[in-house]
């Protein structure tokens, strides 16, 4: 699955952005854990990725005070604005072990990262930060489906007052926003996936803060509707909403955040046609 | 999935932009709000000028004026129609998305012949009575009576929310015609004739002080048999036809003006003076335009997919509405934030652009009540797409 970005004469997957969102999604709707975005970007630069054999993390330079998966990893990746650097993952090994936010998502802060290897230029950081922005995106689109599936089952299936509490307005409103959020992130992702495939359907940049930003806002809200529908149950380690939520906010701190994406966005208004 | 544009849909965008780029700043300013014969003139000659080009009913089938071009051709007549801030569809609204698409889906030849050349060229006005003082959310159970006699209809009732009916010429009806029956199937569709003794139109005044929505007494009116648009007590299904319209494409245009009052923001955010600078200058507020920028292109990504899902399967996606939902309150943060934008000004109303902005904001507040209010439309869409009981 590493080899998705891969061209095939490489022997990888050769898809485009749109299949990897797709996939991506899924793989957030299904809470998979661990580095896979950095490991889908970074392959096609790092063969050895593609064929399982080392295992790769990464931030970009202004979120590298904190990496995710840097424990288990072998290698970091760093994508600064000029360049990306790559540097054993065991140069972190000294950095104080926390406990995180999200249970599936080990994190380390680190400070500032050190120095690697140069293995991109510019286009390869750009790549990198475009395509990363996306991908992390789909993720968000797919915990955003996944938080509204969870919700929606138990509704149907808990009953109160004699009646499942899914025929209640005030639980139905609030699925409904679920989904509302959903549908919307989801066509802009996939919509950020085309484009960067095809910049003839838009923007590339503005297209992918849409989606990060939207993706973002769904998958955080919809985990914390689903804390909600859920009652009581719902704030239990027991249950799936946590993950849901947590997860969210580990993906919403990656590539941007929604905040930063939405002041891109702002600050491009004024060529905006 | 392919986002781009064919060279045909690019030919389309090149040729309407050249055009609207030489005509729309020839058509001069629209009138006063509340002068609605200046109203129905501007908006009806343009709808002409429109006509004449050939930018009148894009995905209207030939054989019935239209140029037949698919769906995404409209979308970016829309686009470009929006980003030459072309005057407003207006008293043309019903007419060209309701009334003549609802003809052309069930009416009579007879009724396609007279009715949908004089909607295209502008010249004929419709308006809706769909709703009564009784009938809101629960449309079914309107209560506005239809009798035959002979080769007529006599309609005694009262509607309400009939938006321009005082400059309407047409008006799509519905009728209770069967009290017997269960609340949906008494129903009929009639084309009535508004210039005529029995039908009293009474403008509305508004929270923002004008006069858009009518109420439309109806005392021994009468309509000709033969402008009855499906069987009688069938009604219902053809309002469905027109409510389609309302919950897919018909948001179109208005989700895409969303992008003009977002570029109108930034201008009037450019322009007030904010300690020195400018209130554009506050990096929270060009975050808040980008937010609301984001959701605005959410929606039109996600109406564009719509209109390609409806083209492959020839039947609107069941987000409608979610993207109804979604567009009504989103129009109502962008007003809301150009309002406080704007500040303290607003309160005088001296400045056009101040007073314009209040009224934007006071007139968004119908888009979550009007064509299903926001909290039908949440329920729709927990019991039909999500399967909660009813």
């Amino acid at each position: 699955m590493f080899g998705l970005l891969v061209p095939v004469q490489g022997g990888g997957l050769g898809a485009g952005p749109v299949e990897a969102a797709v996939v991506l999604e899924q793989l957030g709707a299904h809470l998979v854990p661990g580095p896979v975005v950095w490991s889908v970007i970074t392959a096609p630069i790092l063969p050895e990725v593609a064929r399982g054999d080392v295992r790769v993390t990464g931030a970009l330079a202004e979120e590298a005070g904190v990496i995710e998966h840097a424990a288990r990893s072998d290698t970091v990746v760093i994508a600064y604005g000029d360049r990306v650097e790559a540097f054993p993952a065991s140069r972190l090994r000294d950095a104080p072990a926390g406990s995180p936010f999200d249970p599936l998502t080990p994190a380390i802060a680190c400070g500032r990262p050190p120095t690697g290897d140069v293995v991109g230029g510019p286009d390869e950081a750009r790549r990198l930060r475009h395509l990363g922005t996306v991908l992390t995106a789909a993720m968000l689109v797919g915990l955003a489906q996944g938080a509204l599936d969870v919700a929606a089952a138990y509704a149907l299936e808990r009953r109160q007052f004699g009646v499942p509490i899914g025929s209640f307005q005030a639980v139905k409103h609030m699925l409904a926003d679920m989904y509302v959020r959903t549908e919307l992130a989801r066509s802009a992702c996939y919509a950020a996936a085309a484009v960067a495939d095809d910049d003839r359907g838009g923007d590339a940049a503005r297209s992918a803060s849409t989606a990060k930003l939207l993706a973002g806002e769904a998958a955080i809200t919809n985990g914390r509707t689903a804390v909600q529908v859920l009652g009581g149950m719902g704030f239990t380690w027991a249950m799936l909403p946590h993950y849901y939520l947590k997860r969210a906010w580990v993906l919403e701190q990656s590539f941007g955040s929604g905040g930063a994406h939405a002041l891109a966005l702002g600050d491009g208004l004024e060529s905006w046609t | 999935m392919d986002l781009s544009h064919s060279a045909d849909d690019e030919r389309f965008r090149a040729e309407l932009r050249a055009w609207l780029e030489a005509e729309v700043p020839r058509y001069g300013p629209p009138p006063p709000p509340d002068d609605w014969a200046a109203r129905r003139a501007y908006d009806t000659e343009w709808q002409r000028k429109l006509y004449d080009a050939g930018y009148a009913g894009i995905h209207w089938p030939v054989e019935f004026g239209g140029r037949g071009l698919p769906m995404t051709q409209q979308l970016v007549y829309l686009e470009e129609y929006a980003r030459a801030g072309a005057p407003y569809i207006g008293v043309n609204f019903v007419g060209l998305m309701h009334a003549g698409p609802t003809l052309i889906a069930e009416g009579t030849d007879a009724q396609r012949a007279f009715h949908l050349p004089p909607i295209l060229r502008g010249e004929h006005v419709w308006c809706q009575g769909f709703s009564e003082p009784e009938a809101g959310s629960d449309l079914a159970s309107l209560r506005t009576r239809a009798v035959r006699r002979g080769d007529e209809y006599v309609v005694n009732g009262h509607k309400i929310w009939s938006t321009r009916a005082h400059v309407a010429d047409y008006c799509e009806l519905l009728v209770r015609t069967d009290p017997e029956a269960p609340k949906h199937k008494g129903i009929t569709w009639l084309i009535l004739d508004m210039h005529q003794a029995g039908v009293e139109v009474r403008p509305m005044r508004t929270i923002d002080g004008e006069h858009h929505f009518c109420e439309v007494f109806l005392d021994d009116a009468r309509v000709p048999v033969e402008n009855r648009v499906g069987a009688e007590n069938d009604g219902w299904r053809v309002t469905n036809v027109t409510l389609r319209f309302e919950r897919g494409t018909a948001f179109a245009q208005h989700i895409i003006m969303l992008r003009s009052q977002i570029r109108a923001l930034v201008d009037i955010a450019r322009q007030i003076p904010s300690g020195g600078d400018c209130a554009w200058d506050d990096p929270t507020l060009r975050a808040q335009a980008g937010r609301l920028a984001a959701h605005v292109e959410g929606l039109w990504r996600m109406t564009q997919m719509g209109v390609a899902e409806a083209e492959r399967t020839g039947l609107p996606p069941p987000s409608g509405s979610a993207v109804k939902l979604r567009y009504s309150e989103l129009a109502q943060e962008i007003a809301d934030l150009t309002l406080r934008v704007i500040g303290r000004p607003a309160l005088a109303g001296a400045d056009p652009r101040a007073l314009a902005a209040a009224r934007d904001y006071l007139w968004s507040l119908q888009y979550t009540i009007a064509a299903g209010t926001s909290q039908i439309q949440r329920n729709l869409i927990a019991e039909r797409i999500l399967g909660m009981p009813r």
